[in-house]
């Protein structure tokens, strides 16, 4: 019998981003052993009758959308390689784009090299956002270590609803009232964009990183804290530095970069929740660049503080978008919400630490772990960060070309000197 | 597979024998065994793992199991009652014409007594009516303009008896302000099923009918000359005065629950 489930508010969002970026989230996981293929197949398949969702294709029939519930088979999911290149491999499959109408949404590649294993997983933001892949591939090694170790079955995956409503479930009848009144298009109204060249039909999907090593984190903490800001302030501000530098704006502009934040943060409990998206946007402004790079900070803390003092921080706009998609058709409500909606030329989504423990298999801790957002179409950018081991990396997936390339690690090296001269390392 | 079986059985061993109960186990443990396919076509080899995974899927069997036996219960009843409707219906129009035309033999009196006639056709109408807004409100809202346009039809339909029973008892002449009683009766039921039944805009209906309602009222007022003609239009002033005041109670609730945003200036320098 065929199987729907429900298109959520956050998985029509995604879908209308479909011009803005390629909505792929990517995990890389590298360990020093080789790992039980079986076994994470077993937990895989699984997880994925946990989650439907992950197993069904996106229908679009213009009136309305769902979710359909498709057969599939496990080594359609995974794929196994002894590749000669393992970077290679990886950089080729992370960039890998998948359909909404195709029958699976999430891709697991795992390659083995001499004595080393290097997972990855590409999946659709869609079905969920960065704060539940990063529960999700926790519980995958958590359900793997149960299953080799203690032959545990692996079925311990959150299930539940995926509506964006679970945001208010927290709240007291009279603040889900109010949070369901903020009638408002938050959207981002600013022109300066990421240098890159123009578009072009020869452009491919890249992934360009940057480590910023466990000794300047630890400075970028002291220094923040003596700020006043956070580890994401100060590195929101060697961004906003680093981008005036490398765009050449003029420095008395006002510039925004819109911040992911996740909603998860106004939900007491998310046991009986289902993995969806919870993520939203905040813009983070600096009215001008400043004298130094210690001004900006001070513009962004003061920005962000704002944000932060707001109990209903992030879920303005969801009472409209909710209202628009109610409204109409789907495709009439698409282009209704694009005549509102602008997509923030630049981003910034902070995935945050990568739990070494939490991701260990069979009590192999992972020699490097990384994640990050979907890859961008041009003029859009987002530079996402996670740390691990006290180790932070800054990614910014683009489609583009080699000059493109060269840009973004200019601006990398740019963001390395700020935060150099933010952490006090040299002086400007 | 016997665990699930077994799992079942389990489940129901204090619960007494019935058609239900044998009906949902077996539909339970089919619906099992799908699942347990399934997931070996997608690859899953290991049974243990299989017959947990689909366990797991069912957590709350006997609670299901009440709902299902609800739902059973109700189907069946309904099942019944449209029986009786099927076949109650040509019966009773038989038996109302045979009533007509007893008495009408009997007293020679033939003049009116077609009221019995209407009566039953109407009840039967308004009763196959109701069957169908229950089954149309357990539908998707998309259904329940259709629900209340039968309510609104019930109540038409009993508008014109009484029209039809006063018009034989007591003549045509009087009878005319029971239309815009019809009227107002059938836009007061609209918006009883409205808020009863929680639908959406049901505020706005409020906003609309209710001058309506007034309108009707004045008229009915003044031709039964309760009012005159001449001053009975405040009514109507009286319906939209209401209006008026029912909104401006809602602003007031509502500014209850608007909340100060903090970041404003925010959103302005955007």
């Amino acid at each position: 019998m065929e199987r729907k489930l429900n298109a959520e508010l956050w998985d029509k969002m995604h879908y209308l981003f479909r011009d803005f970026n390629d909505r792929m989230v990517h995990v890389e996981l590298r360990y020093d052993f080789l790992i039980d293929v079986e076994a994470l197949k077993t937990v895989l398949i699984c997880f994925f009758e946990k989650a439907p969702v992950l197993h069904s294709r996106f229908v679009d029939n213009h009136l309305s959308t769902h979710w359909e519930v498709m057969p599939y088979n496990i080594n359609d999911v995974v794929t196994v390689s002894h590749p000669e290149n393992v970077d290679e491999a990886v950089e080729e499959f992370l960039t890998q784009y998948i359909p909404p109408e195709s029958h699976l949404q999430m891709k697991v590649a795992v390659f083995f090299k001499d004595n080393t294993t290097t997972i990855c997983i590409v999946e659709n933001h869609m079905c969920m956002d960065g704060g539940d892949l990063k529960y999700f591939v926790k519980a995958l090694c958590q359900n793997y270590n149960g299953y080799v170790d203690e032959h545990k079955s692996p079925i311990a995956l959150r299930t539940g609803s995926r509506s964006y409503e679970e945001v208010y479930s927290s709240f007291s009848p009279t603040e889900t009232r109010m949070a369901k009144n903020l009638y408002k298009n938050v959207c981002a109204k600013d022109d300066h964009s990421f240098p890159l060249t123009n578009n072009s039909i020869a452009d491919k999907s890249f992934i360009a990183r940057r480590k910023i090593d466990e000794d300047r984190f630890m400075k970028i903490k002291a220094v923040g804290k003596k700020h006043g800001a956070t580890i994401n302030d100060m590195l929101v501000a060697a961004y906003f530095y680093s981008l005036y530098e490398l765009a050449g704006y003029n420095p008395y502009d006002s510039v925004t970069i819109s911040c992911a934040i996740d909603l998860r943060r106004h939900i007491k409990d998310t046991s009986d929740m289902g993995i969806t998206n919870h993520t939203a946007f905040m813009q983070c402004n600096i009215p001008e660049r400043g004298h130094d790079i210690f001004q900006t900070l001070n513009y962004v803390v003061r920005s962000v503080n704002k944000f932060k003092n707001d109990k209903f921080m992030g879920l303005y706009g969801l009472p409209l978008l909710k209202f628009g998609y109610s409204i109409l058709p789907h495709t009439a409500s698409e282009e209704v919400i694009k005549i509102g909606y602008s997509n923030p030329l630049l981003a910034m989504s902070n995935i945050g630490i990568l739990d070494a423990k939490g991701l260990s298999l069979s009590g192999h801790e992972p020699t490097d772990a990384f994640m990050t957002g979907a890859v961008k179409y041009k003029p859009y950018v987002l530079l996402s960060a996670t740390s691990y081991k006290n180790v932070v990396t800054l990614s910014m997936c683009v489609r583009g070309n080699e000059q493109d390339e060269k840009i973004v690690n200019t601006f990398f090296d740019l963001m390395e000197k700020n935060i150099d001269v933010l952490i006090g390392d040299t002086a400007e | 597979m016997k665990i699930f079986i077994d799992k079942i059985e389990n489940e129901f061993k204090d619960v007494k024998y019935s058609e239900i109960l044998y009906q949902y186990k077996r539909r339970l443990l089919d619906e099992m065994n799908d699942r347990a396919c399934d997931v070996r076509q997608a690859g899953l080899q290991d049974e243990g793992v299989i017959e947990d995974l689909i366990l797991s899927e069912y957590p709350n069997i006997r609670e299901n199991y009440n709902r299902y036996y609800a739902a059973e219960k109700r189907r069946k009843k309904e099942a019944l009652e449209h029986k009786l409707l099927l076949i109650g219906t040509p019966l009773l129009i038989i038996l109302s014409v045979a009533i007509y035309i007893i008495q009408g033999i009997l007293f020679d009196t033939w003049a009116g007594n077609w009221l019995i006639i209407v009566g039953t056709v109407f009840a039967m109408c308004i009763l196959c009516m109701l069957a169908g807004i229950r089954k149309l409100m357990r539908l998707k809202k998309i259904f329940h303009p259709i629900a209340r346009l039968l309510a609104a039809g019930c109540v038409m339909l009993v508008a014109v008896f009484v029209f039809l029973l006063c018009g034989v008892t007591i003549g045509w002449g009087a009878t005319w302000p029971i239309i815009p009683g019809g009227v107002a009766a059938l836009l007061i039921g609209d918006l009883l099923f409205a808020f009863l039944t929680h639908q959406k805009f049901a505020m706005i209906n409020t906003f609309v009918y209710l001058p309506a309602i007034f309108t009707m009222l004045y008229i009915i007022l003044a031709a039964l000359e309760i009012v005159t003609w001449g001053r009975g239009w405040a009514l109507i002033f009286l319906g939209v005065a209401i209006d008026a005041i029912i909104g401006l109670l809602i602003l007031l609730n509502n500014a209850k629950y608007k909340y100060k945003q903090e970041v404003e200036d925010v959103w302005k320098e955007n």
